[in-house]
């Protein structure tokens, strides 16, 4: 099968009577896209609302309680939630340009999906400790006075090496997840990137 | 409101002057059928999602091939477990007729071909068996026109050592 047989077979393709059927407006109705970027952009999206909803219940309960340094607390975890999605979100809407040509939008999907994967690993390792130190104040507040672990060093240290081990723990975690969630992607990305720059004299 | 309704019709032409094209992306693509119509689905979404922003810089078609191989090269998931069905309101698969029995066996064992090529190279032959200029091409890809002109000598060469080894239909 020559190049120039192809090109004859090619042109004939678009003769057969299959093809003429006409593509009408009811494509444009299922408009929700399934690109890989469009479906971790909902699953972002799903993930805020979630979170958001559960601080608002959070923060109103203890403010409706009069535990108004645990609402506070937990609303600057949830600032530091909110800034979490806000980047993501950034990082997502710089990983797909259809428009550009194939070999820019491989580079900016490999060079987002990277920093994507990487602010993922950090701010989770981050986010996960503060969240325990939160629970740990909340825990010694709630308990007010006459918590009987108030003066316990033992109880500091238990806390403090189980800070420790959770922090660790989930930084190595997360790489793991992260890597088995986009890995293969990265792994594809990389491979196609290499072969667009390839100049060929390999 | 009926701006809107305008531009969509104008889509729709547009869309349906080339659907061939569109097709053989899919074909290309995709192995299993459910695959080739999502990705028919995913690339018509980018479309119109894209469209207000074309501005005619470019022919209808490079912009069209743009879209449609960004999408199918590194935007599209496909299935994992291969699932048969047919939905001949959004796709339609090439039938064999008795009567064109011999063209379809050789389009069948040229898409078996380009099957094993890489995802870009699919992408340059095809652009190449349309009878695109190598401007248009690079256009597409960004890849200077010489490198395309080295990329496609290593193309020809692999089909020919694909369509002798014969084995073409494992693909």
């Amino acid at each position: 099968m020559e190049l120039d047989n192809l090109k004859d077979i090619w042109k004939k393709i678009e003769d057969r009577p299959l093809q003429e059927v006409k593509i009408s407006r009811s494509v444009l109705h299922h408009q929700r896209s399934q690109s890989v970027v469009a479906v971790m952009k909902r699953n972002l999206f799903y993930e805020l609302i979630v979170v958001l909803l559960l601080y608002t219940i959070g923060i109103s309960y203890y403010l409706f309680n009069q535990y108004e340094e645990i609402a506070l607390l937990l609303g600057g975890l949830g600032i530091c939630f909110l800034f979490y999605y806000y980047h993501k979100n950034q990082l997502l809407r710089k990983m797909l340009c259809v428009t550009c040509e194939v070999k820019t939008n491989l580079h900016l999907q490999l060079k987002a999906l990277t920093k994507y994967m990487r602010f993922y690993a950090l701010a989770t390792s981050i986010l996960i400790p503060l969240v325990f130190i939160a629970a740990f104040f909340i825990l010694i507040d709630l308990q007010g006075y006459n918590s009987p672990f108030k003066n316990e060093v033992r109880f500091y240290l238990i806390f403090f090496f189980l800070g420790v081990a959770l922090t660790i723990g989930s930084f190595f975690a997360n790489r793991i997840y992260v890597r088995r969630l986009y890995g293969s992607h990265i792994a594809k990305l990389t491979e196609l990137v290499s072969e667009m720059e390839e100049n060929g004299n390999k | 409101m009926v701006e809107y309704s305008e531009r969509q019709e104008v889509f729709i032409k547009l869309l349906n002057e080339h659907s061939a094209l569109l097709h053989k992306v899919c074909n290309v693509y995709c192995e299993q059928l459910i695959d080739r119509q999502d990705l028919f689905q995913e690339i018509v979404v980018q479309l119109w999602k894209s469209y207000p922003n074309f501005r005619g810089d470019s022919k209808f078609s490079t912009w069209l091939y743009r879209i449609a191989l960004n999408t199918a090269i590194s935007g599209f998931r496909k299935h994992r477990i291969p699932v048969i069905s047919f939905d001949p309101g959004t796709f339609h698969e090439p039938v064999s007729m008795e009567s064109d029995a011999d063209r379809e066996e050789q389009v069948q064992k040229m898409y078996s071909a380009i099957k094993r090529l890489s995802d870009v190279e699919k992408g340059i032959i095809m652009m190449y068996l349309e009878e695109k200029s190598y401007e248009e091409m690079e256009e597409v890809f960004g890849i200077s026109q010489n490198t395309l002109r080295v990329k496609i000598n290593r193309i020809k060469e692999k089909l020919r050592k694909i369509t002798i080894a014969g084995n073409y239909g494992a693909g």
